[in-house]
């Protein structure tokens, strides 16, 4: 490679000052709103509203000139927080401000119109919250005389719904919307991956085999 | 029982293929109306009764001068599956035998389903859900004898039927009704309930019978 002139190597420096000083900038922003955020946190003492602090803030980006890259084991699996777009991980989830993707309607959550048209919102977060690196994650709703009852829980079961009898007079009790679920790729591995699952859902009677199943659809 | 292939359906959400229209059964249509018998429907039996119904169970059979006629165990064409009633219709199936003349003694058998026909039965108001009772079809099916001089008919109920001094109701929807009531009977065929018309003009050597229907299996 032959030697810079004068005019160039100045130019150079010139270039690679300004991309320090705005690095520098951002660097200086991020640091004053994590110093915000933690005075704000120090001053709640339960969690939900401490994550509702965490959801609108660049709470993780790093403010270290250099971040190393995460390694993850060899377990054959690959780790959830390279896959899916609504579930990169459970840290960036909380840093997500217009979060959702893959048709999220814009919500860092899940919102749920009922039957009777109340409406009940889950944040992002608490989507995760109690996940163990399961295959399988869905949020649960249970079913109570053909409708939801709006009690809203989490499993690792991957069937959609529970019934209860035989067919066709069987009962559901529940219903799983599918957060995580598992796969086999092309080498033969079982994948656990996170789903495009945010936005808003409205409770329907989908008809299985002449059977009602009380279900979410998704409306955005 | 005929197996069908197995389906999801999202219909118009309601776990039919179309909206289901509300009644206050309580209100008067006027004339002879009065309060009708109701055996009430849950969703789930009236899911099962809609999108699988077969076939019925049952004989009619007339015996004169030129012989008997008899139909026995109709049932809705094999084309119209269960999946094929997510696109909202009406199914039918229905068969007819005479034995001629000189007599033309007729037996005959019908089954019937539709959407448009479901409703959902309020006891009152239908804005206040608390007066919900359940799903109605009115008549499913019939099954009917006939020779010269007597005439007997079953019909099938599924949530509700007219009272049975409701003459003007038993005129519109009975071939033999000639004033006699109907005798009226709460029945559960394949865990689903039904109401039984039976009307008779005379029976000698006629007969009519819905002993059970026939469902769809997967």
């Amino acid at each position: 490679m032959p030697p810079l002139s004068r005019e160039e190597r100045e130019s150079a420096n010139r270039a690679s000052a300004e991309r320090n000083l705005k690095l520098r900038e951002t660097r200086n922003l991020a640091r004053e709103e994590k110093k915000e955020i933690k005075e704000r946190l120090q001053g709640v003492t339960n969690t939900r509203d401490r994550r509702a602090i965490k959801s609108g803030a660049i709470y993780d980006l790093s403010t270290n000139s250099y971040v190393a890259k995460k390694e993850f084991p060899q377990t054959g699996k690959r780790p959830i927080q390279d896959d899916g777009v609504d579930f990169p991980s459970r840290d960036r989830i909380e840093e997500e401000v217009v979060g959702g993707g893959g048709g999220g309607g814009g919500l860092a959550g899940i919102e749920i119109i009922w039957a009777d048209q109340s409406i009940n919102f889950i944040e992002a977060a608490d989507l995760t919250d109690t996940y163990n690196d399961e295959a399988y994650w869905s949020l649960v709703l249970t079913v109570s005389s053909d409708s939801f009852d709006k009690t809203l829980t989490y499993d690792a079961t991957p069937d959609i719904f529970t019934t209860t009898g035989t067919a066709p007079n069987e009962v559901q009790t529940k219903y799983r919307l599918r957060l995580i679920t598992q796969y086999t790729n092309g080498g033969g591995d079982d994948v656990s991956t996170g789903i495009s699952a945010y936005g808003q859902y409205r409770e329907v009677t989908l008809c299985v085999n002449g059977s009602p199943r009380q279900s979410l659809i998704k409306v955005t | 029982m005929p197996t069908a292939t197995e389906f999801t359906a999202l219909g118009a959400s309601n776990g039919f293929p179309e909206c289901i229209t509300k009644v206050d059964m309580t209100k008067s249509e006027g004339g002879t109306w009065a309060p009708p018998v109701i055996n009430a429907l849950t969703l789930n039996q009236a899911m099962n009764l809609y999108w699988n119904l077969y076939g019925i169970v049952g004989t009619a059979s007339a015996t004169g001068t030129a012989g008997t006629a008899t139909v026995s165990d109709i049932n809705i064409p094999d084309t119209d599956t269960p999946i094929k009633r997510a696109c909202r219709g009406s199914y039918f199936g229905d068969d007819d035998d005479n034995a001629g003349a000189p007599d033309f003694p007729d037996a005959s058998q019908g089954i019937y389903i539709d959407s448009s026909s479901i409703i959902a039965m309020y006891d009152g108001d239908t804005s206040v859900e608390s007066n919900f009772l359940g799903y109605s079809f009115s008549n499913t099916a019939y099954s009917i004898a006939s020779n010269t001089s007597n005439a007997v008919e079953t019909i099938l109920f599924a949530g509700s039927a007219p009272n049975a001094s409701d003459s003007d109701a038993w005129t519109q929807l009975s071939s033999i009704y000639l004033g006699t009531p109907p005798v009226l009977t709460n029945v559960t065929f394949r865990g689903i309930p039904f109401i039984i018309a039976d009307l008779e003009e005379g029976t000698t050597g006629v007969s009519a019978s819905i002993t059970d229907i026939a469902l769809y299996t997967y």
